[in-house]
């Protein structure tokens, strides 16, 4: 750092860092709040997580690389059969409708609950409940 | 420059940083993205339901085996464990979230704290499906 702003008066190397620091903290203490007000449904009329959104649409849209996203860390065979099972669902059923029922937290784990409408490819409609436990912005459990 | 209006400056330098890092999360933060299918209408907690969550959230064991037959009993245990896979032990509150139906069917969510085997606190999600007024099975 003394060699890389050598060439700057004192005061002005001084003022970017600062600003720099100030930044980073910023953004740090941004995103954690924005996690812990999301994952606890704070200011949010409906109390949906948007993360929790996310994950159903990807899901219903088989976006295997942005379910992945929203998983914890996973190794690369878990991944691959995600990516399969994304592909075969995609022959299976129709979305018609996403419905958000509810959710609740409790510490820093919180469940949201959707209903999901598919036609099959017999034409049959299926009415189904996936509840989705988050943590720290990311699906850790799915039922 | 003096020692005091130097300080002055460097507070001030910081606490914009802080305010352009906070306004650079925001914006870049995407949210979450649009419900791009229709939704159902929310219907009030069956009667069939809420009989159950009442029954577990006093623990009533009794209760609970005289309104739900054997498998449903054994789905519903399922349903009921924590995240760290440990079966909820002690069951603190029973909320009911939502519900809807479609088709003759009705499904109604209620999330589950309590304390886990392991003495953990816990928080489990369970959805009850309903079919001509009777438990047809647990999510």
């Amino acid at each position: 750092m003394g060699k890389l702003t050598s060439w700057m008066p004192k005061i002005v190397a001084t003022a970017i860092g600062m600003v720099l620091v100030g930044a980073v903290v910023g953004y740090t203490l941004s995103a954690m709040l924005t996690t812990v007000i999301t994952d606890q449904g704070w200011f949010n009329g409906t109390g949906e997580n948007p993360a929790a959104r996310n994950y159903m649409v990807a899901l219903l849209q088989r976006e295997a690389d942005n379910l992945n996203a929203l998983r914890p860390q996973q190794d690369v065979v878990s991944q691959a059969m995600a990516q399969q099972a994304a592909q075969q669902s995609r022959q299976q059923a129709k979305p018609l409708s996403l419905t958000y029922l509810g959710g609740a937290s409790s510490g820093s784990f919180s469940v949201h609950i959707y209903a999901v409408e598919v036609r099959a490819n017999d034409g049959s409609q299926q009415l189904f409940s996936l509840a989705l436990t988050l943590l720290g912005g990311k699906v850790v459990a799915t039922k | 420059m003096n020692e005091s209006s130097r300080a002055v400056l460097v507070l001030t330098l910081f606490v914009f940083g802080i305010i352009a890092g906070v306004a650079v999360q925001r914006v870049t933060d995407t949210g979450a993205r649009a419900n791009p299918y229709p939704t159902l209408d929310k219907i009030e907690e069956p009667s069939q339901t809420a009989a159950i969550a009442n029954a577990l959230e006093n623990n009533d064991a009794k209760a609970l085996a005289g309104l739900l037959d054997n498998q449903t009993l054994s789905d519903l245990r399922d349903a009921l464990m924590s995240p760290e896979g440990a079966p909820l032990a002690d069951i603190r509150s029973v909320k009911f979230v939502g519900a809807t139906a479609k088709s003759g069917r009705t499904l109604a969510g209620y999330v589950v704290t309590g304390k886990d085997m392991q003495g953990s606190d816990a928080i489990v999600g369970f959805v009850l499906n309903v079919e001509n007024g009777q438990i047809v099975g647990v999510n």
